[in-house]
């Protein structure tokens, strides 16, 4: 079985077969990449991914495992709304997966998606995340993602008055 | 910080906050507020460097996490207002994500963004920058200057900036309680914008009762405004322009693009021109879209463009006749993105002649409306003088008319293409919504244009839609296999093909 060792921001290393990491895209370009600049047509690509630290890439492999037999949905796919296809594509298994996790590690997780071009799961990442901000109050967010106001004087005021102009006209 | 690896692979960054000699000195406070003017990617791999970093920084990266994954989500325009009012840092993150985004829908478009989901939202900026489009004012009162000076202006001190997308869309021949009202918003919040649109728009009062544009009140309103960047002005054909002279304009130190859009050859000279000579040294871009080119003025001669416009990095050209054509083939700007719409009575070899005249910079280039199709039938083209071209060293991607994916029908400029951008990586076509291609046609004009571009990576339809722009993209790792069954013949074929001239 074709290899290729695929490393975090922080230094760890992970061997995963070809054929689970091409469907990454990002990773799918790079192990061709290797390929054409490799004499070695046995030479096993090692790819170094600097912006996505260990704990994060874990999850994007185990996920590419969960999900190694279901259709690759292209990256760009045209769709209407950008919802994705999170509703239709989300599993139990899905939901298990992403229940424990503090926001951010998904938010971590939604930018390693985007950026190894793994469709299916930025789909049910963002749509979780999304779940914590529409149509919801200033309170709840703050709940959900663990910040607190640190606005001064009237500074939360002014700036409703600057939205109430934008959504009002 | 006591348990973080000293290994000399790590980055400088890393390097200095392991120090023992910088991070004991420091308060944790001094050092959050240190970190919260890196950019979010920085700030993350701060937070992620170490445990102690990490729970220092963990509202911080939070928010930083926020500004990276927001363009990402399906929310709506009032979701992300709401998220303004979460806390300062998310405040501040938003803020700079609108204004990022804004500016950079200000910059020349080349190619569209992929991202579905930056797309969506892109198009919830817009609609929040349309809260800063005071053109309409006159006709919805809700959306003057007056009323935004009183609902929100007098409401803030000259430090908020009240304008989320910096960015302000005005009229220039305003006059009376509008006028003042926008001179006091400006005089307040002025320094906070960093784009303006001004247009000139006559009703029909003013036909039956014409009044002279106040240039000279604009003049004035522009000194409001000395963070300025990027400076639209937009003319509805009036003739009926005060006249404006240069030196009338105030010193814009940041002013980099300047647009100019629908100016008639009658008003171009009084207003259009003055712009430029006052500002077109320091200019990066030009947008050059009025229905008379500011390039057929006879004053502009090849030698005065290039004393006026020396930095020159980027044009936009739309509508230009024959006699404006030579001259950009002449100067001596370095472009490295230019757009040619639209050209009348053109010949062949205008275009190449412009185009070879920006071979070693030339990084992007578009092609749009009118061109693929020369009124002059190019016989006998190879004795046509500069076709084709000089190798565009630079050009990584070229956005064209969908008329151009014609295979046969534009010879005149694929038979070329191999010579001139053997480095480009993508070409964008541009489909009209109306156009419905079958798929088998895009296949079979990707097929061919792969193995005339062996560097081409990717080739990608967009089709503008009432409800909003489509995607189709052919990446060359597709069609591996048939170009490489085909590419023995048509490389032998290419062998024979008539070499480049030059």
């Amino acid at each position: 079985m074709a290899l290729v060792r695929v490393i975090s921001s922080d230094g760890a290393a992970f061997l995963v077969s070809q054929r689970l990491a091409k469907r990454s895209g990002k990773l799918k370009t790079e192990i061709e990449t290797f390929r054409k600049s490799s004499d070695n047509s046995e030479a096993q690509p090692e790819i170094r991914i600097v912006t996505i630290r260990a704990e994060i890439l874990r999850l994007v492999l185990q996920w590419l495992q969960q999900h190694q037999n279901d259709p690759v949905l292209p990256a760009n796919q045209n769709e209407q709304d950008g919802r994705g296809d999170a509703e239709m594509g989300q599993s139990q298994w899905d939901r298990d997966f992403l229940a424990p996790m503090d926001l951010g590690i998904v938010m971590e997780l939604i930018l390693a998606a985007n950026h190894l071009e793994v469709k299916g799961l930025l789909d049910i990442t963002c749509k979780l995340v999304e779940s914590k901000i529409t149509g919801r109050t200033v309170d709840e967010i703050r709940t959900a993602f663990k910040l607190k106001s640190d606005f001064k004087g009237n500074e939360e005021e002014q700036t409703r008055l600057e939205n109430r102009w934008c959504v009002e006209n | 910080m006591s348990n973080h690896p000293n290994d000399p692979s790590r980055s400088g960054t890393l390097s200095i906050l392991t120090s023992p000699n910088t991070h004991s000195y420091l308060p944790p406070e001094i050092w959050g507020q240190i970190f919260r003017s890196l950019s979010p990617r920085d700030l993350i791999s701060v937070a992620d460097s170490c445990p102690e970093w990490s729970e220092l920084l963990a509202s911080e990266k939070k928010h930083a996490l926020l500004e990276l994954v927001l363009p990402l989500l399906n929310v709506s325009k009032s979701d992300i207002l709401t998220c303004r009012t979460v806390s300062r840092g998310a405040k501040k993150m938003v803020d700079s994500l609108l204004q990022v985004f804004a500016e950079e829908q200000e910059t020349f478009q080349f190619a569209h963004e992929e991202s579905i989901r930056q797309r969506n939202f892109i198009s919830k900026i817009h609609e929040i920058n349309e809260s800063y489009d005071f053109r309409i004012g006159r006709i919805q009162r809700g959306r003057s200057t007056f009323q935004f000076l009183s609902r929100v202006g007098e409401h803030l001190s000259r430090n908020n900036n009240p304008f989320l997308t910096r960015s302000i869309m005005i009229l220039l021949d305003v006059d009376g309680d509008e006028y003042t009202a926008m001179e006091k918003t400006l005089t307040l919040f002025g320094h906070h914008v960093w784009s303006l649109t001004a247009t000139i728009i006559s009703d029909d009062d003013y036909i039956e009762n014409p009044v002279l544009i106040p240039t000279k009140k604009f003049a004035r309103l522009l000194s409001l405004v000395p963070n300025l960047k990027s400076l639209n002005l937009s003319s509805d054909n009036s003739e009926l322009i005060e006249a404006l002279l240069p030196e009338e304009l105030p010193e814009l130190k940041h002013l980099v693009r300047l647009g100019f859009m629908n100016w008639l050859s009658g008003s171009i000279e009084s207003v259009p021109l003055a712009f430029l000579r006052r500002y077109g040294q320091q200019l990066i871009e030009l947008g050059d879209t009025c229905n008379d080119s500011l390039l057929q003025l006879d004053q502009l001669n090849v030698q005065v463009l290039n004393e006026l416009l020396p930095n020159l990095k980027k044009l936009r050209l739309r509508r230009t006749f024959d006699s404006a054509l030579p001259k950009l083939a002449k100067v001596n700007w370095r472009l490295e993105e230019l757009t040619l719409k639209c050209f009348y009575e053109w010949k062949i070899e205008d275009i190449f002649n412009i185009i070879g005249n920006f071979s070693y910079t030339l990084i992007q280039l578009q092609l749009n409306d009118d061109i693929p199709f020369p009124r002059h039938v190019p016989v006998g083209i190879l004795d046509i003088p500069g076709y084709p071209c000089k190798e565009l060293a630079k050009l990584q991607v070229l956005r064209l008319d969908t008329e151009f994916a014609d295979i046969e029908r534009c010879s005149w400029f694929w038979n070329s293409v191999g010579t001139m951008c053997d480095h480009m990586r993508e070409i964008h076509f541009d489909k009209d919504y109306h156009i419905t291609e079958p798929r088998d046609i895009e296949v079979n004009a990707a097929k061919q244009i792969f193995v005339k571009l062996p560097n081409l990576e990717r080739i990608l339809y967009w089709q503008n839609n009432p409800d909003g722009r489509s995607l189709s993209v052919h990446e060359r790792t597709d069609y591996v296999t048939d170009v490489t069954r085909l590419s023995f013949w048509e490389l032998l074929l290419q062998k024979f093909r008539a070499p480049a001239r030059t």
